[in-house]
């Protein structure tokens, strides 16, 4: 347990976003947290689409389930949280 | 008594360069502070000022400047502008003064340093003005807006914000002192009076004064006019010396102050200039675009003159066209949304008829901006007005120090661009302003932006309370909307009539 | 982008003058002492861009007979906020120019 800062790039949205969250969190949990800052203010909500994390301008999004503690990622290193179709 | 021609006697009392008998040459002029990369002192003299102006014509002139400039104000001071002015050009007034007025001494402070380390003697010669006009650009920045500070505190910021640390004063200080207070009497040369004042100071001094005349704020159009009359002459210190730099091998050295320059003026004025020509200033009383006076002002005259005294286009042309589109439009997203760390009430600047300009100025604004102002729009419509508020902090620049932002929605184009240095991670707006700090690290790393002072713990407690009271916003002073959200209630009648 | 990447290869010299009576004798003057050439005014309430192609002269004797009262060359510095292209500062006239032609 420990206090993790991230830089959130919401797709969609204009600009990045200090998100805190913790190393147990997994990557939904993840999503969730940068969610909170753009989707319903500055993004418009999606029903029926999963968000993903990924790192910027890796193809592959984490598992959904992976802890951050897991992931290699740097505190402030900068993630993309984008939509995907649940149908997927 | 005939008196001589100004011509006929000149360049004999400006030629100043005497041997020194006291000290050695480089104890006179230290390479630090002189800027003269081992160009030997003769070959400076080839500098000759193209705007020649001689002390007692100086007087005279400023004398008359400043009657008129102070005439203007007399005569209207009961027009009770600050009563009827829309609320949006006093947030166009207070942005002005707050992040300029006290970066002019500085700036005097910077040519004096060009006074005393220049080699040119010509550059010593027209610096000495310029370093009294800075006076009088100060002076008269303080003193105008004083008259408001008795209806609205937050004209009292017109003096104070260059000493808070409110994140618009850290990044304007952070441009300023980087051009102004940590630069050779040559890079100032280059960098404050060739690439800052020939260039963009025409954008706030002359662009806005042409909106201040349409929104019948004469007294403002007046005297930024007037200031920048000064620079208009001290600003072209920086010419000759590009002339002297690239006939002596250091051309590469001009182009790289210039273009690092031009950028960080840039990235300041699409925070500072942008939002308030595009959204504050009322739709009817808007000139041009900003975009179209970027057009006028920075690539027809400013970089055409760049191209005619021996440089090149910046590196970053491409990248600097297509943030002239939009960069403006992201920074006022962000202030507005992040309005309480203002020191002015930022006017949202998007009703029905505003949109439909920023569609037409901008082809597809509605798209991408406009997609964002949707879901807040619908928010302030529908009663969800604690939407319209942050809850964390954005990222920022560490070179800028604003929030790393670009195109939204349908065009998202948001990244970072991160880089390492010595074991820290830092975070950049573009590829520009990442290249400047790898350019001299040893300059911008051990900076904190407002993001890295949250993260240390500089800044207590860790929420907006603590991060207001860091910035120096007491009540009263920290920003709201400009027009206290009756754009959005017009909009909602708007709708409710479309739907019966 | 319309034409913005463009828009710096012109060869438009001439001052920038904020608005009132000595903008307008320096207008008049340019007609009168740039023989040949046509000079645009383009207004913008506040200023007023006054240029020509290549080279512009404007001589201290012209603009005091079309202000119609004493006049020195430095006093163009009063209303003169900025200008396109280079200066260069005579005793009885200046002169606005581009080094290179686009």
């Amino acid at each position: 347990m420990a206090m993790f800062p991230l830089t959130a790039n919401f797709e969609g949205d204009f600009v990045l976003q200090l998100v805190a969250v913790d190393t147990e969190n997994t990557m939904d949990e993840v999503a969730q947290a940068a969610a909170h800052h753009s989707v319903g203010r500055r993004v418009a909500r999606r029903p029926g689409c999963a968000m993903r994390v990924r790192r910027q301008g890796a193809e592959q999004a984490f598992p959904r389930k992976q802890k951050l503690a897991d992931s290699g990622l740097k505190p402030m290193e900068c993630v993309e949280i984008v939509w995907e179709s649940e149908a997927r | 008594m005939a008196t001589l021609e100004r011509m006929d006697w000149y360049d004999i009392a400006r030629t100043t360069n005497w041997t020194p008998q006291y000290v050695p040459e480089d104890e006179l002029f230290p390479a630090e502070l002189s800027g003269h990369m081992d160009i030997p002192m003769d070959k400076w003299e080839i500098y000759d000022e193209p705007f020649k102006q001689t002390f007692p014509e100086y007087v005279k002139v400023q004398r008359e400047k400043d009657a008129g400039a102070y005439s203007v104000k007399a005569a209207l001071e009961r027009s009770k502008l600050y009563e009827n002015a829309d609320p949006g050009w006093l947030s166009v007034l207070k942005a002005h003064y707050g992040a300029i007025a006290r970066g002019e001494y500085a700036a005097s402070g910077a040519e004096a340093r060009m006074v005393r380390f220049a080699k040119a003697p010509g550059q010593r010669n027209m610096a000495t003005l310029g370093m009294l006009d800075e006076i009088r650009h100060s002076q008269m920045q303080l003193f105008f807006p004083h008259e408001y500070v008795s209806k609205d505190r937050q004209f009292d910021w017109a003096h104070k914000a260059l000493d808070t640390n409110e994140w618009a004063a850290i990044a304007a200080r952070s441009m300023f002192d980087d051009m102004m207070m940590g630069r050779s009497a040559v890079e100032v040369g280059l960098m404050l009076t060739f690439a800052f004042e020939t260039g963009f100071t025409n954008m706030q001094f002359l662009g806005l004064a042409a909106d201040a005349a349409e929104a019948g704020d004469w007294t403002f159009s007046s005297l930024i006019s007037s200031i920048q009359t000064d620079e208009s002459r001290h600003a072209q210190i920086g010419g000759p010396l590009i002339g002297v730099l690239v006939a002596n091998g250091k051309k590469a050295e001009a182009q790289r102050m210039v273009d690092s320059a031009v950028w960080r003026a840039w990235k300041l004025f699409s925070v500072l200039t942008g939002p308030t020509m595009d959204y504050y200033t009322p739709l009817e009383h808007r000139k041009q675009s900003f975009k179209e006076f970027m057009q006028e002002w920075i690539v027809a005259q400013f970089e055409r003159s760049l191209l005619d005294l021996g440089l090149d286009k910046p590196w970053y042309w491409d990248i600097f066209m297509r943030e002239i589109e939009d960069q403006h439009h992201g920074m006022h997203l962000g202030v507005w949304y992040w309005r309480q760390t203002a020191w002015w009430n930022p006017a949202a600047g998007v009703s029905t008829a505003e949109r439909q300009w920023l569609e037409e100025k901008y082809p597809g604004w509605n798209k991408t901006w406009g997609a964002c102002w949707d879901v807040i729009t619908d928010n302030l419509v529908e009663g969800r007005k604690e939407l319209a508020y942050p809850e964390t902090l954005p990222v920022v620049c560490n070179m800028c120090q604003l929030p790393i932002n670009t195109t939204p929605g349908a065009g998202w184009q948001v990244r970072d661009y991160p880089h390492e240095h010595d074991g820290r991670l830092y975070h950049f707006c573009s590829e520009p302003c990442r290249k400047i700090f790898q350019d001299e690290p040893q300059r911008y790393a051990g900076h904190q932006s407002i993001v890295d002072r949250f993260l240390s713990g500089e800044i207590q407690p860790m929420n907006l309370a603590g991060a207001l009271q860091y910035m120096g916003l007491a009540p009263g002073e920290s920003g709201d909307d400009a027009h206290n959200f009756k754009w959005a209630d017009t909009i909602r009648d708007e709708r409710l009539k479309k739907a019966s | 982008m319309s034409g913005m990447d463009k828009a710096h290869l012109n060869n438009m010299v001439g001052p920038v003058m904020r608005q009132g009576a000595l903008a307008r004798a320096v207008y008049e003057a340019a007609e009168l002492d740039n023989p040949g050439r046509k000079i645009q005014m383009e207004d913008k309430v506040a200023y007023v861009r006054i240029q020509t192609e290549n080279e512009m002269i404007l001589r201290q004797d012209t603009i005091e007979e079309m202000l119609g009262k004493p006049f020195k060359l430095n006093q163009l510095e009063v209303d003169m906020a900025s200008f396109a292209g280079r200066i260069e500062t005579l005793d009885d006239h200046v002169r606005f120019y581009f080094a290179k032609r686009f």
